[in-house]
Parts: structure tokens; C-alpha cells; sequence
């Protein structure tokens, strides 16, 4: 008993040492040599660690915006979010995570070997995310202990089978073939594109028969415009509030441009940081889950990360970004001047470039540069929506961390998941 | 024979760059060629030691300019063939080096 006890409560407990345990069975069942395994596992078990420090100094950097918001908004405290934090979240409900991970996979991996439904969801990180995100609405719906994993494990392993299979005709107009589609949270985003695309557009002229400004190229890497981004929304928000009455939140003895330069450069930093470490923790486990589902379901469609369709129309890709760059910041100033949202808002520069990206790869696939661009267009507008609606859904548990990455199917979602939820 | 580090790249070195590291990896077997495989991210890449990169050819674009080593444009990164046409012969050189 006492070692039972001692796993259970000691390891399993511990989400980066119970992650690391997931990562030394999927080496172990792909025969890799003893160096490599132990290597392999150590680099999960640190991972993890980095990704929990990363998300820290990310959602440190964009802390301050909240109290700036607060201000804007003469919120009194006691009615601010004051959410436990998704370094938190992971460090105290990671192993939850974890075999929320394990049970939705596995069942995607029964319905694809059983039914017509052949898509495998294979999307590293977002296999992680996922869980992540439906845990968090589980203790928001004051679920406690098995029933979290259950609740949680229902949702991802609906999500990882329906989205990609209701994506996919899309992603074949796209790319002309069968051989996979997407498993991301821009499904949703991209969906309404496409139909956009369908409707509206006009397929004679395609997003790549433009000649792109190659002065925008750098736009691609995107831990370096998100710190634009956030450099830009720090310095307008401080001139909003005044550049006196921003010191209150911002600093006291840093000038405004200064603080706003090192919080975006910070975000970026975070950023990176937090991407290393998804990057350490899932190098093992990632390949290990595709060893198995290329056993078991050798006709299997992977359902893959969504820079994959990239290629098939790069100028769409820029082109979405910049046009819900624009629809978004237009939305977010007529929002923020009626108040509808009482918490802070931000320009989301990540889904802009990678679901939305998306989202106009999809709306050239079916409607041309027309289709493109109205597509993005609208769904930047819905993303702003989608994620401030989502945020009283998590103001207990991870509203710091959906209001750098939502706007997408996680705040989808959270909105589904947290009505029903509700009914518990 | 010395053992080749590999660098697959993507926008963020977690999704595609990881299906392409795959890939690879299957090619390299077929192939018989030992050599490790990492992920990176487009801006972490280039202080990344490695001996040869293979990413998008968008990102390619980038890359080339910021590194000292062969840089591999692929556009379909779940298609075998296309990586084995794009790179297997500047594997076998390096190998040889």
C-alpha cells in the first residue's frame, strides 16, 4: 500500500514526472535503444518544466493590461478576474491533463479503426491544449476528482473526431487529395470561411496570383509580431488611460515607451520560451502515438497541425493575417467603447496568423482572393466575439492564458462545454 | 561516418515541423542513414547547431540568408518522395564529408 500511495500521490501527481512516465512506455514500445530512452524521457520531464516557467513570463507580460483595463473600465477589485493562472492549472492538474490525453486518443483510435470516421488527431501540442482547456471548464462547472477526467475526456476526444472530419472536403479543395486534414483550433474559423469562400467568392482569381510585398515577409515569424503587436497595445492603451494615470498599473519610474518596449519584447521571450518546452515535452510522446495509430489503423487520415496547408497558398496565409489584423483592432475599438466587455481584450496576433491564416487558405481554396479575404475579414470580427464571450467561462481557472491563444474553437468550446456544464 | 543532426522548421517548431521530423525519420530508415532529427522554430533555428535544415520553402526564404548550412525547401512535408527528391542526395554528400 504505501508504495501504491507513493505513486499515486508522489508521481502521478507531479505532471511532468507522470508525463515523462508516458514518454518512457511510447520508447520503450518503439524498441529505442537504453541512451536514447533515457534521453528521451529526461528531455519530457524537463520540458515540461520549461513550459510551465514559459507560460509564467508570457502571461506576466500581458498582467499589467489587465490592471490597465481595470482602470479603463473603473472595475472595482473585488469584481476583476482573478483567474488561478494556467502555470497553475498545469502544475496542479497537469497528470489530469495527461490522461485526458491518453483516454481521447485512445477512443479517436477505436472509432477510427471501427467506424468510416478514419481521421487520427496528431496535432502535438493541441492534443495537450485541448484537455487543458475542457479540465479548466470542468472545475469551473465544480466538478471534482474522476469526474474532471471523464467530463474532459468527452469533450477533447468529440472534438478530435468530428472537427477534422467536418474540415476535411474543405482542406481537399484545397490541397486536390485524401492524404490528411487538419486537427487545430481553427476548424471552426476556417469552416466559416470555406462557406464564406463558397458563397461570396470567386474562384478565377487566386490569393497567389498577386505579387506579395516581400518587405511583409517577416510578418512569418510570429514571436516577433506578437511583440510588435504588444508593444503597440501597451503604448495605446497608455495613451488612452494618459500617460500619468498609466504609471498607476504600468510603472512608476519607467517612461511609457520604455515598459511597453520590454513587455512585447517579454511576450515574445515567454513566447518562445513556452514553445521550447511543448516542443521537449511532446518530441517523444508525438511519435510514439503515430507508431501506434500506424499499427492499428494502417488507412488512417492524420488530422495535422494546420502550417501544413501553408505551402498550398502562402500569399492567403499573409493576407488572412493582415485583413484580421484589421477587422479585429476595427471590432475590438467599437467594443471596448460600449463596454461589453468589462475585462481586457487584446489584439490576438497568434490566431490571426495561424487560424485565420488558415481560415483564408480555406476561403481561396473555395472562393479566390475574394473569398480570402472575406473570409478572414469576418472571422477576425467573430474571433474578437468568440473570445470575450469566453472569458467569464474561465475567470476562475485560465482566462490569463485564452485571452493570448482563443478566439478559436478553444473559446468555442469553452462556451459549449461551459453552458452544459452548467447543467451538472 | 559521423552521425548528421538534422533541424526540421516551422513557424512555431511544435506542429508541422514535428510531422515533418517524422517523416524524415521514416525516409532516413528506409534509407539506412543514421542521423538525429530535431524540431526548431523559424526564429530559434538559426543559432540552432545543426548540419543541414529542412523547412518550408517560404521559410526557406529566411532561413537562407541567416545560416551557414544547406537549407531544404519542401512544400508537401507529409510527402515521402518529394522529400527524398529534395534531399536525400545533399544527405548522402554531408554523410561523406
Amino acid at each position: 500500500m504505501v508504495i501504491i500511495d507513493f505513486i499515486v500521490n508522489q508521481i502521478l501527481r507531479q505532471p511532468a514526472l507522470f508525463l515523462g512516465i508516458i514518454a518512457a512506455a511510447g520508447l520503450i514500445i518503439q524498441r529505442k535503444s537504453l541512451s536514447d530512452t533515457i534521453s528521451g524521457t529526461a528531455k519530457t520531464i524537463i520540458g515540461v518544466v520549461i513550459l510551465t516557467q514559459g507560460t509564467t513570463i508570457l502571461v506576466n507580460s500581458i498582467t499589467p493590461l489587465s490592471g490597465a483595463f481595470n482602470l479603463l473600465y473603473k472595475i472595482p477589485d473585488a469584481q476583476a478576474l482573478h483567474p488561478m493562472g494556467s502555470d497553475n492549472l498545469i502544475k496542479q492538474y497537469g497528470s489530469q491533463i495527461g490522461l485526458t490525453m491518453l483516454f481521447a486518443f485512445a477512443i479517436n483510435l477505436i472509432v477510427a479503426r471501427f467506424t468510416p470516421l478514419k481521421n487520427v488527431f496528431l496535432t502535438g501540442h493541441m492534443l495537450f491544449w485541448f484537455p487543458f482547456i475542457f479540465i479548466a471548464i470542468a472545475i469551473e462547472s465544480g466538478l471534482k476528482g474522476a469526474s474532471i477526467i471523464i467530463f474532459a475526456t468527452i469533450f477533447t476526444a468529440v472534438y478530435m473526431i468530428f472537427a477534422p472530419a467536418l474540415i476535411k472536403p474543405f482542406v481537399k479543395k484545397v490541397t486536390g487529395s485524401d492524404s490528411f486534414t487538419l486537427g487545430h483550433p481553427t476548424i471552426g474559423l476556417s469552416l466559416l470561411s470555406g462557406l464564406l469562400g463558397k458563397w461570396l467568392g470567386n474562384k478565377n482569381k487566386s490569393t497567389e496570383d498577386i505579387k506579395f510585398p516581400k518587405q511583409l515577409e517577416f510578418l512569418r515569424e510570429i514571436t516577433i509580431t506578437s511583440s510588435i503587436v504588444m508593444f503597440i497595445v501597451y503604448i495605446v492603451i497608455g495613451l488612452i488611460l494618459g500617460v500619468d494615470r498609466s504609471k498607476a498599473v504600468f510603472d512608476k519610474t519607467q517612461s511609457l515607451v520604455t515598459f511597453s518596449l520590454l513587455q512585447g519584447i517579454t511576450f515574445g521571450a515567454g513566447l518562445t520560451i513556452l514553445l521550447l518546452g511543448v516542443r521537449m515535452m511532446l518530441a517523444e510522446i508525438i511519435p510514439a502515438f503515430k507508431g501506434i495509430s500506424d499499427k492499428v489503423i494502417p488507412n488512417a487520415i492524420p488530422a495535422l497541425d494546420c502550417p501544413i496547408i501553408f505551402p498550398f497558398a502562402p500569399n492567403a496565409v499573409l493576407i488572412g493575417f493582415i485583413t484580421s489584423m484589421v477587422t479585429s483592432s476595427i471590432t475590438l475599438f467599437i467594443i471596448g467603447s460600449t463596454g461589453l466587455f468589462p475585462y481586457a481584450v487584446v489584439p490576438l496576433t497568434i490566431t490571426c496568423f495561424f487560424e485565420i491564416g488558415t481560415a483564408a487558405v480555406i476561403g481561396n481554396g473555395t472562393g479566390g482572393l475574394r473569398g480570402a479575404v472575406i473570409g478572414s475579414g469576418v472571422a477576425g470580427v467573430l474571433m474578437i466575439l468568440l473570445v470575450g464571450f469566453s472569458i467569464p467561462f474561465l475567470q476562475h481557472t485560465v482566462s490569463d492564458w485564452i485571452i493570448v491563444f482563443g478566439g478559436n474553437d478553444f473559446s468555442l468550446w469553452s462556451i459549449i462545454a461551459g453552458t452544459i456544464g452548467k447543467l451538472f | 561516418m559521423k552521425r548528421l543532426k538534422i533541424l526540421t522548421v516551422c513557424g512555431f517548431g511544435v506542429g508541422s515541423s514535428l510531422v515533418l521530423k517524422m517523416k524524415l525519420d521514416e525516409l532516413l530508415k528506409e534509407e539506412g542513414i543514421d542521423a538525429h532529427v530535431e524540431t526548431a522554430d523559424v526564429g530559434s533555428a538559426s543559432s540552432t547547431p545543426c548540419d543541414v535544415i529542412f523547412t518550408s520553402k517560404e521559410l526557406s526564404e529566411k532561413l537562407i540568408n541567416s545560416v551557414q548550412v544547406p537549407v531544404i525547401s519542401v512544400s508537401n512535408f507529409i510527402d515521402k518522395n518529394e522529400i527524398k527528391e529534395a534531399g536525400l542526395e545533399k544527405l548522402h554528400e554531408l554523410i561523406k564529408e
